[in-house]
């Protein structure tokens, strides 16, 4: 179970960057926050994302529980 | 258990549906859409693959390392690349509706609302206009009139009519006197969102016995037919000043040009810039700063001192005129003393009267006085030619030496040429008159007769 959150984590990483760049160029198109100004939003994301892959399943299982 | 992506498959599909688009029917697929709308692409991708990721996971096929592969990073970096070239081109590019303001993408959105600016105030007593607009042009003339008028418009780039009211109300226009003084300031309250480019443009007839002090941040400042000074300060300005009666002083952080025609007092130029033009100036002229565009100068009756960086000019009066460029200075007519200290410059001058005293470290000499020299010419290149050309019944001493290069003399035996090694030297005169001295430690020394 461990592993398989942690390769879901892992996975769905790139999309929703895809996601987030793509949404940032769209912002860039249609309002006056160009990617210039935006592109904080790129770490931030990432950051997150991070966040999310220890919390859900980066963290060490206990001894005797196998995945 | 193989994983299948729909997506490249959907991309190709995608693309061929877009050419077969673009060539039977052009009027629905544009290029202009295709630059506004490529970034949903990206979404698209990165929502498809979601839905897979959550697909496989739901099936229990074995999930990716990595959601999206490098090569798929590479083809994502070149879409962006190529999108932002599209949509940049299509703002810029001539044809389209929209029009590019100014260097930021900010400005090409939205829609720009004017408000007109109109006030009158008595001005029998005042000597001096204070005038400082934050952004926008200011446009200064004197008249013979006992008012000061004001006209012009504000500026507001806005995405609604009531956001530019809004912000329009909030900046506004204030007159005061202050005891000799008219002061006319624009201000802008705080709370106007950021995003709004909002400016003053300002017209201002006065009377032309005021001085003028302007101060602003970014806008030009065109100044006329004013008999007192004219003093302006700001960070980014073009500013052009024509009929000064006195003294003008011009100090910007940042300018395309400055130029001041018919001034009768001196001429002070601080700061950084590019071009600068001067043109019958009665007074001093003083540049001292940055100023890397060209200097070109005419008529100026007194001495003009120019520094900037390590360029250092000097002549004592211009008749004719003289243009010094980042790579040469080319005059003509100009009365020395004539000092021009320079790193890389060729120098080029035709009718001189006066001491004339050139060094620069590399860059051709030309001087041509087109009379007989009365005063000192000293001319040092470390890396360049230096010719001179004098008349043919002209009175001088020469001493010239050329490390390495050779060295010519069309006057004869009173200009004894030798060559020493790889360098050559030549000594002479042709009767008592000015000393000409040149050196150059790589180049060709030639004396010419006109």
């Amino acid at each position: 179970m461990y592993n398989s959150e942690r390769t879901l984590a892992c996975a769905i990483r790139g999309p929703i960057m895809l996601i987030v760049i793509g949404t940032l160029f769209a912002v860039a198109q249609f309002t006056p926050y160009g990617i210039h100004r935006t592109w904080p939003v790129l770490l931030i994301a990432l950051g997150l994302l991070k966040l999310l892959d220890r919390v859900g399943g980066g963290a060490k299982p206990p001894s005797g529980v196998t995945s | 258990m193989r994983r299948h992506s729909l997506i490249g498959p959907l991309l190709l599909i995608l693309i061929g549906l877009l050419f077969l688009g673009w060539n039977l029917r052009p009027e629905l697929v544009s290029f202009r859409l295709i630059a506004t709308y490529w970034p949903f692409l990206l979404i698209a991708w990165g929502v498809l693959r979601l839905i897979e990721i959550g697909y496989w996971r739901l099936t229990s096929k074995p999930l990716p390392a990595k959601g999206v592969s490098g090569g798929e990073w590479t083809l994502i970096v070149f879409i962006c690349l190529l999108g932002s070239g599209l949509f940049f081109f299509h703002e810029r590019a001539p044809g389209f509706s929209r029009v590019f303001v100014g260097d930021r993408t900010v400005e090409i959105f939205g829609e720009t609302y004017d408000y007109p600016i109109e006030e009158v105030r008595r001005a029998e007593k005042v000597a001096k206009i204070v005038i400082d607009n934050a952004r926008g042009n200011v446009r200064i003339v004197g008249a013979d009139t006992q008012e000061v008028k004001i006209g012009g418009r504000k500026t507001v780039r806005a995405y609604s009519k009531s956001a530019a009211d809004d912000a329009s109300k909030r900046l506004s226009l204030k007159v005061t006197t202050e005891g000799d003084q008219l002061v006319v300031r624009t201000a802008q309250e705080a709370g106007v969102r950021s995003d709004l480019r909002i400016s003053t443009d300002l017209e201002l007839t006065v009377p032309r016995g005021a001085s003028i002090q302007a101060t602003g941040r970014s806008g030009d400042f065109d100044i006329t037919n004013i008999d007192g000074g004219v003093d302006v300060t700001s960070s980014s300005a073009s500013v052009r000043l024509q009929d000064i009666g006195g003294n003008a002083r011009v100090d910007l952080r940042r300018s395309e040009l400055v130029r001041a025609v018919n001034v009768k007092g001196n001429v002070d130029i601080l700061g950084r810039g590019q071009d600068v033009e001067l043109e019958n100036v009665a007074g001093t002229v003083t540049i001292n700063g940055y100023y890397t565009g060209d200097l070109l100068g005419r008529n100026l009756a007194k001495p003009l001192l120019f520094q900037s960086g390590v360029t250092e000019l000097r002549v004592e009066r211009v008749l004719g005129q003289f243009n010094l460029t980042p790579g040469d200075f080319r005059a003509t007519n100009v009365a020395g003393p004539v000092r021009i200290n320079g790193r890389s410059k060729d120098v080029h001058i035709e009718q001189v009267q006066g001491e004339v005293a050139i060094s620069v470290d590399t860059g051709d000499i030309s001087l041509q006085p087109g009379r007989t020299p009365d005063a000192k010419i000293e001319l040092t290149t470390r890396n360049g030619n230096v010719e001179v050309g004098l008349p043919a019944d002209a009175k001088f001493e020469v001493d010239g030496t050329t490390r390495r290069g050779e060295v010519a003399s069309a006057f004869g035996d009173s200009v004894r040429v030798v060559t020493e090694g790889a360098g050559a030297s030549l000594k002479g005169s042709t009767g008592k008159g000015a000393m000409i001295t040149i050196r150059t430690d790589r180049g060709r020394i030639d004396l010419q007769k006109n």
